[in-house]
């Protein structure tokens, strides 16, 4: 590192750099490639490593890798930044066609202490995440049953056991939980519930929820007892399943019955891979 | 009768996806022209790609519409994972044709490769005949503009935040890439730049096309896998907090035309604004 940070160069707000470990900020910003162009600033204040020195007329263009920055062109300040910007040159428009191709007013150094900081950020979070198969399981499990009976969050939460924040919690992979004997109890009768839902209707049972069955009361309220009493549960379900079909059609499957339907959008093109 | 300019004009091949053929270079150079009165130099190998609607190309009056907007696009060796699929506002790597340039990889900058061409030009030159956009290009290349234009401007203390957790937050829309849900998210202080240990407070909405929520579970699986994946990822980005009484997922007939205008459409373009 000590060939691409000049201390005595580095103001007092980005010392960070330096208390950070080299190899951190390497593995950081491994494999990062970008290109950018830069007019030579006063003094070039990074460091890095020349890759190529080109001429063209008067002018001198040095390539560096620059760490996180990736390849920078540095051009000669006497040379026109509109030309450079136009790539006029087609010596230098060939070492740079692809890339966006800016000139930077900011130095060199600014820009590669502002990249690696965020480099550096974003590797530290991506290293965290590693979920471990346990809680990877514990995610499968939680978004199956959401699937399945498409609970807001708030009534899924009530029906586990657990608050909003608990079930937040839950279905974050990165979190490693042990749930307690209870939980995992509940889990698993909420996790049978939401299987015999699903091979009774495909729809979520959250469009039904909130009808009452013959015994007067709603699944919404049974789905909240200490007991969960799965006999009368999977008797509603066999209730409002017949109820289904005859629940008014909204506004947007009238309409896509007769033809109306709603436009893609960018997201559904296919690949350029 | 005579022809009116547009049907002229579309008689020729042209509309939006349209080709320059290289012999036709040299009457646009005067149009070619970055500021300062450089003259743009176009090789073989470029294209230079009409992403004017087809509707203003042909237009029968030529007051109605004077110019066609054109886009200097240049070859690269390969797609480039932060400029490929409208990631980049500002530049976009894409393949124009993989029917008949299947190897040919193109890029343009949104505004400095963007120049306007008097529409008369158009008349008498039929457009390239081997080299053309496929409607799924032109699409592309259209949408690219229009969401350069009508992206919602995040602050940048915000962004910067957010783009701790870029990757992550990729994958974990990875399953949505076929138009099953829309992700959208609200930005409660959305105008100010917070300073360092204040808290972003955002509500995430993972809004399911209507069709996918009554009656396809594994959609909905792929859905709410998202959802789990994606907030896990914000919340590992210091300095934001989502919301957890708002955040959830929504069926499109539930999600509101008021919530809609409360929030933005989750883009990665959006954060690409500092680049």
């Amino acid at each position: 590192m000590n060939n691409m940070i000049q201390a005595s160069r580095c103001p007092a707000e980005r010392a960070w750099l330096f208390q950070q470990q080299p190899s951190s900020l390497i593995n950081a910003v491994r494999g990062r490639e970008s290109v950018s162009i830069c007019r030579h600033p006063s003094g070039y204040l990074g460091g890095g490593q020349l890759l190529s020195i080109a001429q063209s007329g008067t002018s001198t263009f040095q390539s560096y890798i620059a760490g996180s920055a990736g390849t920078f062109l540095l051009a000669d300040p006497a040379y026109p930044a509109i030309e450079l910007a136009a790539g006029k040159n087609d010596e230098i428009s060939d070492r740079i066609r692809s890339p966006g191709w800016f000139v930077y007013d900011i130095s060199m150094w600014t820009r590669w202490v502002e990249t690696t900081k965020e480099l550096f950020l974003r590797h530290r979070v991506d290293s965290a995440f590693v979920p471990s198969k346990a809680a990877t399981l514990r995610v499968e499990r939680l978004t199956r049953i959401q699937a399945v009976l498409g609970l807001p969050l708030q009534v899924m939460a009530e029906a586990l056991g657990v608050s909003r924040q608990g079930l937040y919690k839950w279905l974050d992979a990165a979190k490693d939980i042990k749930l307690q004997e209870a939980n995992q109890q509940r889990l698993a009768v909420v996790e049978r519930l939401s299987k015999l839902w699903g091979e009774r209707s495909k729809a979520p049972l959250a469009s039904v929820i909130h009808e009452p069955v013959a015994s007067g009361r709603t699944v919404r309220q049974m789905l909240t007892d200490t007991v969960l009493d799965e006999v009368a549960i999977t008797s509603a379900f066999d209730e409002l399943t017949e109820n289904i079909p005859g629940k008014p059609k909204s506004l947007s499957q009238r309409m896509a019955e007769v033809g109306f339907k709603r436009r893609s959008t960018a997201r559904a093109l296919p690949s350029d891979e | 009768m005579q022809p009116s300019l547009g049907e002229k004009i579309a008689g020729q091949g042209w509309g939006a996806g349209a080709v320059v053929p290289y012999d036709m270079i040299p009457l646009l150079e005067p149009s070619l022209i970055h500021p300062g009165g450089q003259t743009v130099t176009v090789s073989e190998n470029d294209w230079i790609v009409v992403v004017s609607q087809t509707c203003d190309v042909v237009a029968q009056k030529i007051e109605a519409e004077p110019f066609v907007e054109m886009l200097h696009c240049r070859p690269i060796p390969k797609l480039r994972r932060q400029y490929k699929e409208l990631r980049s506002t500002r530049t976009l790597d894409f393949k124009p044709n993989r029917d008949t340039h299947d190897a040919v990889v193109l890029t343009a900058h949104a505004v400095a490769d963007r120049y306007l061409v008097p529409r008369e030009l158009m008349c008498d030159h039929s457009s390239d005949r081997v080299r053309h956009l496929t409607p799924i290009a032109t699409t592309r290349v259209l949408s690219w503009y229009a969401l350069r234009y009508a992206r919602p401007a995040w602050p940048d203390a915000f962004v910067k935040r957010i783009r701790q957790a870029s990757e992550m937050l990729e994958v974990a829309l990875e399953p949505l890439k076929d138009d099953i849900a829309e992700v959208r998210i609200s930005i409660r202080e959305k105008y100010d730049e917070l300073q360092d240990g204040e808290v972003y407070h955002v509500a995430i909405f993972f809004v399911v096309d209507e069709a996918i929520w009554e009656g396809d579970v594994d959609g909905r699986d792929a859905i709410h896998k998202a959802f789990a994946k994606f907030v896990s990822a914000i919340n590992k980005c210091g300095g934001i907090q989502v919301d957890q009484a708002l955040s959830d997922v929504y069926s499109g007939a539930v999600f509101s035309w008021q919530a809609t205008r409360s929030s933005d459409d989750w883009n990665f373009a959006n954060l690409t604004h500092r680049e």
